[in-house]
């Protein structure tokens, strides 16, 4: 089960995001037969205009954290997360700007 | 008018009476009144080792571990009649080996070494030192006969190095006796930053442990197989603000030490009916939550009671006891060796390990709960651990409890 937790803030024109991503980050293992289970990209759209699209792998750490910012954006604006895994899963989650 | 004050004052006295009645134990013990399952083992029957991650799945049980005393009788010295002539190549080879428990430089301070320990002697120059080979050798193999307070492991004795290897290892000694410096300032010990925990525990986005409390939050209110919910009787907002720093406690019934995450499988099961199994997400979840409650109070664990006292007692002394392939005690790094370093790892006191449990480990990825924390200490030492519930851990587990009485609830913690 995967969660997000989502914050996005607004100063001086500039919003600010965090986001952590409850996830095993998990890469096959010799011996192990446990699937690789790993994030392939994280997405950020602002009003449904991406503001940042990152390909990420197995160097990630469990459980991670990812911060960053962009130009733009004011209190209450609509702001989403998705991740696509290896496995074709996807999650998502939605956040007003503070 | 003095008859119904005399009144009064002997139905005060009554009353008295009557409440020190209705309880049978001391407040330090649990009380009997606590609906508890008693009969199952609180974990997954019957207890299996965790597969994942680095523990090592040897079956250590020709040595002592928190239940058994297994030690092998200290060797008799070794006699030489001419010197030794092992392969120093060989020797310099096996001293950096981490995989024979974790190498001569953990401890011990050699030419070239990156971030060699400081908890034995420098050896830069042991070549100098005047040893015989013959003192060399028995000394590793089994340096119990001439210092019975060594942290040293019994390297021969305990099967961690074969008489020819340590013959390599005084080869290789013997050619230590130039003086020579460090290669970063960090390499000296004596230098190293300490490692101080600075991040912010209970910061959700700091903290992934804060996940695994959200979910103790949500179980809280959710309906077991009985249609019952943990909130359903503890409807009071303040039910739990200072429970979690008086626990663990002395259950009569099962006659040990019972701790948080022992109490929540046993009473959720006499209650709800859920499952929530020792080291489950469930069970986790719900001891963290419930400790997350009395954040930021002062740890008072009641050692006032015999049978409290008694455990405190067995706890400190499981303590000292020698475990393991490596033959360490607790004692022999948290509080011989303290403020030392074990290769890059920090020897901390006993005091401050306490209040953040469970915590989220960062090199894991996993909120581990004392017991497991417990568990992992002795497959470290090569000891084998027991199930989480044991009673041995429970003594320990309190004696740790009352050391670090008077010091602040914190939980989730976060460590590497």
């Amino acid at each position: 089960m995967s969660k997000i937790r989502l914050l996005a803030k607004t100063k001086n024109g500039t919003t600010q995001i965090k986001a952590l991503i409850k996830h095993p980050m998990r890469g096959t293992k010799e011996g192990d037969s446990t699937p690789a289970d790993y994030l392939r990209e994280i997405k950020c759209t602002h009003n449904d205009k991406v503001v940042i699209s990152a390909i990420i792998g197995t160097g990630i750490s469990k459980n991670p954290y990812f911060s960053f910012k962009f130009k733009g954006g004011s209190k209450g604006d609509k702001l989403t997360l998705i991740w696509t895994d290896n496995q074709g899963k996807t999650g998502s989650k939605d956040t007003k700007i503070r | 008018m003095q008859y119904p004050l005399f009144t009064t004052a002997l139905s005060g006295l009554t009353l008295l009476i009557a409440l020190s009645l209705q309880q049978p134990t001391n407040a330090a013990e649990m009380s009997l009144e606590v609906p508890l399952e008693l009969e199952k083992p609180s974990y997954a029957a019957p207890w299996k080792r965790y597969s994942h991650s680095r523990w090592k799945r040897t079956d250590w049980k020709d040595f002592s571990n928190m239940r058994y005393e297994r030690s092998l009788p200290i060797a008799k010295p070794h006699k030489f009649e001419t010197p030794i002539r092992g392969n120093p190549e060989n020797g310099k080879k096996l001293v950096n080996n981490r995989k024979r428990g974790g190498s001569c430089l953990a401890c011990h301070i050699f030419p070239d070494a990156s971030l060699p320990g400081n908890v034995g002697p420098d050896f830069s120059l042991i070549g100098l030192w005047g040893r015989s080979d013959e003192r060399l050798f028995n000394y590793i193999y089994d340096p119990r006969k001439f210092n019975p307070y060594t942290v040293m492991p019994p390297w021969g004795k305990h099967k961690l190095f074969t008489k020819n290897e340590i013959k390599d290892i005084v080869s290789y000694l013997k050619t230590l006796t130039k003086a020579s410096d460090f290669k970063t300032p960090e390499d000296n010990p004596a230098n190293r930053p300490i490692p101080i925990e600075t991040r912010d525990n209970l910061d959700p986005f700091e903290n992934p442990g804060m996940f695994t409390m959200e979910l103790g939050e949500e179980l809280f209110t959710t309906s077991g197989p009985t249609g019952k919910s943990c909130q359903d009787c503890h409807s009071d907002e303040n039910a739990f603000s200072t429970w979690a720093v008086t626990m663990p406690k002395f259950e009569t019934r099962l006659n040990k030490i019972i701790g948080i995450e022992e109490f929540v499988t046993r009473h959720a099961r006499a209650t709800t009916g859920a499952e929530y199994l020792a080291q489950s997400e469930q069970n986790l979840g719900l001891a963290t939550y419930l400790r997350y409650l009395a954040n930021g109070q002062i740890i008072a664990v009641d050692d006032s009671d015999e049978k409290t006292q008694a455990a405190i007692k067995r706890g400190k002394d499981l303590t000292k006891r020698k475990i393991g392939q490596l033959n360490f005690a607790c004692m022999d790094c948290h509080a011989m060796n303290t403020n030392k370093w074990i290769r890059g790892q920090y020897l901390v006191k006993p005091l401050g390990m306490y209040d953040h449990f469970p915590t989220y480990r960062t090199s894991r990825g996993e909120i581990w709960d004392i017991r497991k924390r417990f568990q992992w200490c002795n497959v470290s030492v090569r000891a084998n651990e027991l199930p989480p519930d044991a009673p041995e851990y429970g003594d320990i587990e309190i004696y740790l409890a009352t050391f670090n009485n008077g010091r602040i609830l914190s939980v989730p913690g976060i460590r590497h």
